[in-house]
């Protein structure tokens, strides 16, 4: 018996994790578990590793399969371009979509609970000459692809809105055909995120473009819950649902599913 | 019009002010336009995303309505037959909303051992000469078992494996993996109806086993029974989504990211030669339906309420004018400036030299000038000139009445002086007497005008200082008058108090004497003596008869030896006698001449008496001179009354001289 002493105490609490702690957790987190009493609408768009509408998997996919699963509420998944989705939370026909970041006028009619960060980049053609980001301003015949609704981060945001002012921009619902008129020449620039680095592995439009980083910080992304279709009460059950989802590893655990662990978690936990 | 001497200085302001503002002019213009085209681009934006909204709603609306289909074999415990589907497209409805919808169709996948199965239900179902075509050796294929609604021109139709057209296969495959709705390329023929299109396309949706598994790439594999298509002409398909409302943008749709005539879809603009990309063409890339479609947007010229923003025209034309306007403005206010600044310097020279003429007269000026005002007298202000002649400083005179000073001589020439201010308003060339403050006399010629003097009424007099020309005159008038040897009174002087004096004694009834005197043995003394000497005794004889003669009495020297008296009141002759026998034996002492020299003389005296001898002065003169002659006559050194030795000649002349 001399020899289990030491053990007893940790076994005696541990048994009081498990007998005592544990249900009063699941209590107080069943306790807030959002109103499922009627179906719930979230919106995925077709951008690189979020979701991908050849295969039907993503990052937001398996998102919004863990808040599907933990909520215990239907979700109904419909794929959309970004531009309408935003058009959507605003007006409440949207409840949810993933990977949003924030801008003033979007926390007018959206809310956000962050679980990811990441950079911009831009990738630029090397035949543009363009070194640094100022080089990509001064050359007026250079043209930059972007998703329509896009925002990034502040600087990134200024440059772009700048480049647009001045006619140099060309919008597209998703990434595919930029990659493509970015290969023939007709757009020098796009912007890009490390979860669009797997679409360019190994492909030509790696072999004749450069990533050239903004100087913004990480800027946070997150679920965009809609304020006209969901209730604050509602708003802050999802937010600690998906709190409970990063606390729990499982945020971590699907973005180890598609990017190095060290990546992961650099994204994960900011 | 002569121009100012700085007129290139007047219009560089006017053309610098001109180039400022035309310069704000070309800015506002610039910035308006600038404006102008970023509205214009907002705009064009906006309608080319409301744009882009009907497309893919109406897009998601066809999806909808094949998931619609879907549903039906999902819901379908029976397969469905031929009959239900066609019911239930025929439910669907569908209208002008679904306009290019060529019709709807049932495409299940046939594996070979299916195959004989699926000919011979769709027979019995009512197609009697139903087989798949081609009749290729495939895993699988891909008929168009049926097509809604059932037009006769559709029956070629039926049958047709759509795996056969790799286009179609392409998508049919994508649909199947993704389980999304998909689209073909762009296609100029639409199998599935038989018609030829300018440019259509097909939607696929995939249909799995009922209550299969879905969530995996192996299971939509393995559990698709078939396909819900929809061919669509692109034409009325965007005739009906794009109506009128395309309002600020000409769109041109492009399969694929390629801008060729081959993979254009749709054209907004008037149909003509193919113009290639346009370089004012923005291009945008819209995902549809698992596609790439490429939509090159141009603005159009701008809509009435569109062009009544832009203000740049207006701001160009009226900006122009105004700077003319404004330059002309500061042309003007400069050279206005500068004439006014010459007129200005020119009036203030005048004025600073009238100033300084004036200071130069009034304080170098040898007359004095009294500035006094009109009101009360008081004297204002006097030159140097003034404390020059008075010896009164400024201090002694200022602030007194000028009447008041004490420098008047007289009360007469002050009050004349007055007078004549108050009657005439000024005074010209008014003798006055006048006294220094040390004392001395002065005699002033003085003139007053009356002037303005900062405001005030005054009289502006100016006094010349004429004693020393009064000193001259007197003299000159004395010379005029006397003899200059002896001093005595002249015969103008004489004759001029002799009339006086018959006048006077005429008026009065009294008795004058008029004695002549005529030196006896002058001559001699003057031949052996000299004129010299002469002169010394005429001069002696001429102070002995003053010395015997009263002040009222005149004495005068008429001629070289001769000598008249005029006694002007005497009570008789004898009275007259008396004076003239005391100047004969004045006459008759020695005379005690320079150098040692005496002389011995004598006089004849001859008086007429008036009214006694005659009551005129001539006739009186020449009886004196009678009765002188007479007492030469007689001896010489005696007095001789006129008539005392010829009555006769006396007699004759009283009874002649009344007439």
């Amino acid at each position: 018996m001399p020899k289990f002493l030491p053990f007893l105490p940790r076994f005696f609490l541990r048994l009081f994790l498990v007998m005592v702690v544990w249900p009063l957790c699941t209590a107080a987190t069943a306790a807030v578990r959002p109103d499922c009493s009627r179906p719930l609408t979230l919106g995925l768009h077709v951008h690189g590793l979020l979701y991908s509408s050849q295969t039907g998997t993503g990052i937001d996919k398996d998102i919004s399969d863990a808040l599907a699963q933990r909520s215990g509420c239907a979700i109904t998944t419909t794929v959309l371009p970004r531009a309408r989705i935003w058009q959507l939370i605003e007006s409440g026909a949207l409840d949810f979509s993933l990977s949003g970041i924030s801008t003033p006028e979007r926390e007018k009619f959206a809310s956000f609970v962050w679980y990811f960060s990441n950079h911009y980049y831009l990738l630029v053609r090397q035949d543009s000459g363009v070194e640094k980001l100022p080089d990509f301003e001064a050359r007026p015949q250079l043209q930059l692809g972007v998703i329509r609704s896009f925002r990034y981060g502040a600087n990134a945001n200024q440059w772009v809105d700048q480049l647009a002012a001045a006619g140099r921009i060309s919008y597209a619902s998703d990434l595919e055909p930029l990659y493509q008129v970015l290969l023939l020449g007709r757009i020098q620039g796009m912007i890009i995120e490390p979860f669009d680095m797997m679409d360019i592995q190994g492909t030509q439009v790696k072999d004749v473009t450069r990533v050239i980083a903004f100087d913004d910080p990480a800027i946070p992304h997150g679920l965009i819950m809609s304020k006209k279709s969901l209730s604050q009460a509602e708003q802050a059950k999802w937010r600690a649902l998906v709190d409970e989802l990063r606390q729990d590893g499982t945020v971590l655990r699907i973005f180890e599913k598609y990017f190095s662990p060290d990546l992961a978690r650099s994204m994960v936990n900011f | 019009m002569k121009r100012p001497a700085n007129w290139s200085q007047h219009l560089g302001a006017a053309l610098l002010v001109l180039a400022a503002s035309l310069g704000t002019t070309y800015w506002l213009w610039q910035h308006e336009n600038q404006n102008a085209l970023m509205d214009k681009r907002a705009q064009a934006d906006f309608n080319l995303r409301a744009f882009l909204s009907r497309i893919e709603q109406r897009m998601l609306a066809h999806e909808q309505m094949l998931r619609g289909i879907q549903g039906l074999f999902a819901a379908s415990e029976q397969p469905v037959t031929r009959r239900a589907f066609r019911e239930y497209v025929a439910a669907l409805r569908l209208g002008a909303d679904f306009s290019g919808l060529e019709g709807v169709g049932w495409v299940p996948l046939v594996t070979p051992a299916e195959r004989a199965a699926h000919v011979a239900l769709q027979r019995q179902q009512g197609v009697p000469a139903y087989d798949i075509a081609p009749v290729a050796a495939r895993p699988a294929w891909a008929p168009l078992s049926q097509l809604e609604p059932a037009l006769a021109s559709h029956a070629q139709s039926v049958g047709l494996d759509l795996f056969a057209d790799a286009a179609r296969q392409a998508a049919m495959l994508r649909a199947r993996d993704s389980g999304m709705a998909t689209i073909t390329p762009k296609l100029t023929q639409l199998l599935e109806t038989g018609a030829k299109v300018k440019a259509g396309f097909v939607m696929f949706l995939p249909v799995y086993r009922r209550g299969g598994v879905v969530d995996s790439l192996e299971a939509r594999r393995a559990n698709l029974i078939g396909w819900v298509v929809a061919p669509f002409n692109m034409e009325a398909w965007m005739a009906s989504l794009y109506g009128e409302h395309a309002a600020g943008i000409d769109v041109r749709i492009f399969d694929g990211i390629e801008i060729t005539q081959q993979a254009q879809l749709y054209d907004s603009g008037v149909p003509g030669a193919w113009p290639g990309q346009r370089s004012d063409e923005m291009l945008e890339y819209l995902n549809v339906a698992g596609r790439s479609w490429t939509l090159a947007v141009r603005s159009l010229g701008v809509s009435g309420a569109y062009a009544s923003r832009d203000q740049s025209q207006i701001i160009a034309r009226s900006g122009v004018i105004l700077s003319v306007l404004l330059a002309l403005l500061t042309w003007v206010m400069v050279s206005d400036r500068s004439r006014a600044m010459v007129l200005a310097m020119r009036m203030t020279s005048e004025l600073r030299e009238t100033k300084e003429h004036f200071e130069l007269v009034f304080d170098t000026s040898p007359d004095a000038v009294m500035i006094s005002r009109q009101a009360d007298g008081r004297i204002i202000d006097v030159n140097p000139g003034f404390v020059a002649m008075t010896g009164y400083t400024r201090a002694d005179v200022i602030g007194q009445a000028l009447a008041g000073l004490a420098m008047w001589k007289t009360a007469e020439d002050r009050d004349s002086y007055l007078r004549e201010l108050r009657e005439h308003n000024g005074c010209e060339n008014l003798e006055a007497m006048f006294a220094r403050k040390d004392g001395t006399q002065l005699v002033g010629i003085l003139s007053a005008q009356p002037a303005n003097f900062k405001g005030v009424a005054c009289f502006v007099g100016v006094m010349r200082d004429i004693t020393a020309r009064k000193v001259i005159e007197n003299r000159m008038a004395h010379m005029a008058q006397h003899d200059p040897l002896t001093g005595l009174p002249n015969r103008a002087l004489f004759d001029d108090r002799l009339h006086q004096a018959v006048t006077q004694a005429h008026r009065n009834r009294t008795r004058l004497a008029l004695l002549y005197i005529d030196l006896d043995h002058f001559k001699p003394v003057n031949d052996t003596l000299g004129h010299a000497t002469g002169d010394v005794l005429l001069k002696l004889a001429a102070r002995r008869m003053q010395e015997h003669v009263r002040a009222s009495d005149t004495v005068a020297r008429i001629g070289g030896d001769e000598f008249v008296v005029l006694l002007p009141t005497v009570q008789d002759r004898e009275d007259a006698r008396s004076v003239a026998e005391k100047i004969r034996e004045a006459m008759s002492e020695v005379f005690d001449l320079n150098g040692g020299h005496t002389a011995h003389i004598s006089s004849s005296v001859g008086i007429a008496v008036y009214p006694d001898h005659a009551i005129d002065e001539i006739q009186l003169s020449k009886h004196a001179d009678d009765a002188m002659y007479q007492a030469k006559q007689m001896g010489r050194d005696r007095v001789v009354f006129f008539g005392e030795f010829h009555p006769r000649r006396h007699a004759a002349t009283m009874r002649v001289a009344p007439d």
